[in-house]
């Protein structure tokens, strides 16, 4: 793709095309996802919106290699993952995604610090644990264990565990959910700078239309279509947001 | 109520699988109980209808001399006897083929029949009584050593006879050899003929009937009573008759032994059964009402009293143990006794087994498992119940994690961080341990305990009749004749033996002739496995029967004999385990009595053997010649018939193995649904993820094993000591071999649901089970 003699040429680190998911309940077919496509480029902070049953987490799961597309090609750093076999999508979430979720997902009968090590054990390249943790802001919280930590506090262990990994790309589905309104903007201020600082490419989920405001790029989902995408030449700060 | 119903039974619906673990769990334990409890009684009971139906005499009347008619007379008329059968019995040497055998004669009164202890026909047909054609009928070979046949011509008493049938007495019933409890010889076939064929002074033997008030069992302490005190009546009456009862005869009293040991292990299994059970269901059950927490939360908020929502799960838990113990009753009943029967059909000449429903034992066991699965529904009901509606629509918060007492030690540091992890969950989920710890330690035990008996067995053989005994022969001679020119250049001692009566029971005596000597045909050792050799003043006791009457050494015995009495000072007891044998030192026998030998204790080589036992055979003064095989073979008949038993036991322990495991890993699977899920997620590939699983599982039960190693052992020395047999005592050994193969079979086990474990892991489906709490 070329874009005006200014800007670089630049290639889609996510790209979906003609993507569908259906599901068949007896006599009754449901397409979760109906033919989409976009394109999502590198370091952008993309947020994925639309209402309850719209299909948002589907493309998420797909992308993250949870769960397969029935039609469509999703392109990733160039890869086609949708003709991945289980053990290849299984190394593809070993290495080159993080997932942050709505309700944490961590090993109650481990520490942060160990919730951290779970997933870069196994990756190829992770970054200190440690220096991941103190990047969240809980160098003081390694020790505890997820049932010692407030909510804020278990999704940034969240954050730290996804990133530890040093994936190209963030996925994370209503990562403020389940927290209060400022509790939610600090994970947002987290997962922006992460973004922003260390060339992250983050895609977020949320029916919350408020947080499109300090998105590079805004994909509107509605009924398993695509109803709209923009682009935001001037994300908004996250303190400038009303919710 | 109506709605309400209709919901009840479609979430049984909804539940039916996991439902199905409970029934499956309930009818493997009744049917066990049920098969393990009901084997003995169904095969006494067998016995019992075999002895009706064959008119069984109560007991058996001797006296040295033939009856007079007076005294047959005086029998048939008292009034304590109902019905009286005289008939004449003898110990004769018999000639095959210009071969002799020792042979038990019994003439009947064919042609009238027999109204006591029927013989059975089992081929050809009864003699006729004709004076030109002499006809006799045999035994059935098994238990004798002549394997006879119809039209076979037999000579004795200077004529000679054919064989035209083959039958059964029903006192004769178990595959072991018959000795003479004259002579002491192995009676190589048993005859019966009819009264006409031969002049005798009167019969020798009067089989009777008692005059019974009710319908006894033949095995009942209340029988062995009524007999004993009609005996003494009898005896006041006829003072100078000996009586032997039903009770004393061989076939029964081994018969009752073999079963006696079914019932000891048996015994043991209960116990087990139903802790593994009430373990199995409550899990289940608790698992079931943990699922639905949230529907038994809106239930209350929607204003259901809390004994409407108990009868939901009381429901299942009656329907599933209800079913399963009506599935287990079926398949127990018939099928474990008729294992158990049949891995004895060997050793007995029996009908086939009948079995007798015995409605109390299987209403216990049933009322009980049902019991108890019910409590466990009801206490874990009640602990959901008690917490408030709104608690109960919260999302329950997994387990807190913590920091354990082994986080302290400087081990915890070099332990990797995946074994960091297990071994925190270990002691995070308690129960589950605990579960395990007794699932696993208690099938190891059962599979340990099983092989060690076979181990007793074993090695109880392979002492008394391999380490033991270092002569191959045993030449049976008429009493004093011991000039064998045969034995020439062989290696040989002279023994006497015979049996002398103590507190009213026979015991086997062996003198031999020179004490120094003797020690190089048997190796004795004392029963803390050191050895001993037979002294100048040696007396010594084998085990059963220093247990059986509680001898030490130091203990003075007296003991008649044929040729005197001797009163003797017992100086060891020695290890072994088939016979009560006293053995006395030539000197200690010399000052009181005179020996008369009887038997050689020879040595040969196994390539002579056979052509010295036919040189032996055929020589007049030779009375038997009995080889080590001889001298094992009831030994072999025990050994043969517990290996069943033994079998049973490895079958259910196996079985118990792979279900308590497999029980264990789906909770545990579902109790992690999310751990696996988010680990699924991170990138962990399917051996890594059930792994998590699994290094829990393993590490518990590498623990339990030894557990269970220490406490099969301990079993084994429980189930050991309670075989108290006449004449038996099983040694506690267990070969280190055994150790080991139950340690690696208990690890197959574990092998075996860990690959039944893969798929469910592979299941998990990580969208699902991370949506949400519900």
């Amino acid at each position: 793709m070329t874009y005006g003699g200014a800007s670089i040429k630049m290639e889609a680190v996510v790209k979906f095309e003609s993507v569908s998911k259906i599901y068949h309940f007896g006599e009754q077919t449901i397409f979760a996802n109906d033919n989409i496509n976009f394109q999502i480029f590198q370091s952008e902070f993309c947020v994925i919106v639309g209402p309850s049953g719209a299909g948002k987490t589907t493309i998420l799961n797909i992308l993250g290699g949870m769960d397969t597309a029935d039609k469509g090609k999703i392109i990733v750093g160039g890869k086609d993952i949708s003709k991945l076999s289980p053990k290849k999508l299984t190394y593809y979430r070993r290495h080159d995604v993080g997932f942050v979720f709505q309700f944490y997902n961590l090993m109650p009968q481990l520490t942060a610090l160990e919730n951290v090590e779970i997933a870069s054990e196994i990756s190829s390249e992770p970054l200190s644990s440690k220096q991941v943790l103190e990047q969240v802001n809980l160098l003081d919280r390694l020790n505890n264990f997820p049932s010692q930590l407030s909510g804020g506090e278990q999704q940034r262990v969240s954050i730290a565990r996804a990133i530890a990994k040093n994936p190209q790309i963030l996925l994370c589905d209503e990562p403020t959910g389940a927290l209060d309104i400022n509790t939610g903007k600090t994970i947002l201020k987290l997962l922006k700078s992460i973004c922003k600082e260390h060339n992250k490419t983050v895609i977020l989920v949320t029916h919350n239309n408020s947080i499109t405001e300090i998105a590079d790029r805004v994909i509107y989902v509605k009924n398993g279509k695509i109803e709209d995408i923009k682009e935001n030449t001037k994300p908004k700060d996250i303190d400038e947001v009303i919710w | 109520m109506k709605k309400y119903t209709k919901y009840v039974l479609k979430d049984t619906k909804h539940l039916a699988l996991k439902l199905f673990a409970i029934v499956l769990i309930v009818a493997l334990g009744v049917s066990f109980l049920v098969g393990l409890l009901t084997a003995a009684p169904n095969m006494r009971y067998t016995l019992e209808q075999y002895y009706i139906n064959s008119n069984v005499a109560d007991m058996i009347v001797q006296k040295g001399l033939p009856f007079t008619t007076e005294e047959v007379d005086a029998l048939a008329q008292n009034n304590l006897i109902k019905e009286i059968m005289p008939y004449f019995e003898a110990e004769e040497t018999i000639n095959i083929n210009d071969r002799n055998y020792v042979a038990r004669i019994t003439l009947f009164d064919f042609e009238n029949g027999f109204n006591i202890n029927n013989l059975q026909l089992l081929e050809g047909r009864f003699p006729e009584n004709s004076l030109e054609k002499l006809e006799i009928v045999v035994s059935h070979s098994q238990a004798y050593t002549m394997n006879m046949f119809i039209g076979q011509k037999i000579t004795f008493w200077e004529k000679s006879f054919e064989v035209v049938g083959i039958v059964k007495h029903p006192l004769r019933f178990a595959n072991i050899r018959e000795v003479s409890e004259i002579s002491q010889r192995t009676i190589d076939c048993a005859i019966y003929t009819d009264y006409n064929h031969l002049q005798i002074s009167g019969p020798t033997h009067v089989a009777l009937i008692l005059n019974k008030t009710k319908n006894y069992s033949f095995f009942s302490n209340e029988y062995k009573v009524f007999v004993d005190d009609n005996i003494n009546e009898l005896k006041n009456i006829f003072g100078n008759f000996f009586f032997k009862s039903l009770n004393q005869t061989q076939d029964f009293v081994q018969f009752q032994s073999d079963i006696k040991i079914v019932e000891i292990i048996s015994l043991i299994f209960p116990v087990f059964f139903f802790l593994i059970t009430i373990l199995v269901s409550m899990s289940s059950i608790t698992r079931i009402i943990a699922d639905q927490r949230l529907q038994i939360g809106t239930l209350r908020s929607l204003g259901y009293s809390k004994s409407k929502i108990m009868w939901k799960y009381v429901f299942y838990a009656l329907l599933s143990s209800g079913v399963g113990c009506v599935l287990g009753i079926a398949l127990g009943i018939y099928f474990i006794p008729a294992i158990i029967y049949n891995a004895y059909s060997a050793s007995y000449q029996l009908p086939s087994l009948i079995i007798h429903y015995n409605v109390l034992y299987i209403s216990i066991i049933s009322v009980i498992m049902v019991f108890f699965v019910l409590i466990t529904t009801l206490i874990s009901i009640n602990s959901v119940l008690k917490q408030k509606p709104a608690q109960l629509l919260k999302v329950k918060s997994p387990k807190a994690g913590k920091k354990i007492l082994l986080e302290k030690t400087a081990l915890w540091k070099r332990l990797s961080f995946k074994y960091k992890s297990t071994i925190r969950n270990i002691f995070r989920h308690r129960q589950n341990l605990i579960l395990t710890l007794i699932g696993i330690a208690g099938s190891t035990a059962l599979l340990l305990a099983g092989f060690g008996i076979k181990n007793s067995i074993d090695y109880a053989g392979e002492f008394q009749y391999q380490q033991m005994l270092n002569y191959q022969m045993e030449i049976g001679v008429v009493d004093a004749e011991i000039d064998i020119p045969t034995l020439e250049n062989i290696e040989q001692i002279l023994v006497m033996n015979t049996t002398a009566k103590y507190e009213g029971n026979y015991i086997n005596i062996v003198i031999p002739e020179n004490t120094q000597n003797i020690n190089n045909f048997i190796s004795f050792e004392n029963i803390f496995n050191k050895k001993i050799n037979m002294q100048k003043n040696s007396v010594f006791v084998t085990q059963p029967l220093a247990v059986k009457y509680n001898l030490k050494s130091g203990d003075e015995l007296s003991l008649s004999m044929q040729n005197g009495n001797v009163t003797v000072t017992i100086t060891d007891i020695i290890k072994y385990s088939f016979g009560n044998v006293v053995y006395i030192s030539n000197n200690v026998a010399s000052s009181q009595l005179t020996p008369t030998y009887n038997k050689i204790y020879a040595k040969t080589s196994l390539a002579n053997e056979q052509k010295l036992y036919d040189e032996l055979i055929n020589q007049a003064n030779v009375l038997h010649v009995l080889l080590k095989k001889d001298l094992s073979h009831s030994f072999n008949e025990i050994s043969k018939s517990m290996n069943g038993v033994v079998l049973i036991l490895l079958g259910s322990a196996c079985a118990l193995a792979v279900i308590i495991n497999y029980n264990l890993t789906l909770i545990n699977i579902s109790t992690r649904h999310r751990d696996l899920a988010t680990l699924k997620v991170l990138g962990y590939n399917e051996i890594e993820v059930s792994g998590y699983i699994f290094r829990e599982t393993l590490i518990i039960s590498c623990f339990a094993i030894l557990f269970g190693l220490g406490l099969g052992a301990l079993l084994h020395a429980f189930i050991i000591s309670r075989i108290i047999i006449d004449g038996i005592i099983f040694p506690r050994v267990i070969s280190w071999v055994s150790y080991i193969i139950t340690a690696i079979l208990s690890l197959f086990f574990l092998s075996i649901v860990y690959l039944l474990s893969i798929p469910k892991t592979k299941k998990i489906d990580m969208v699902e089970a991370l949506k949400s709490y519900d």
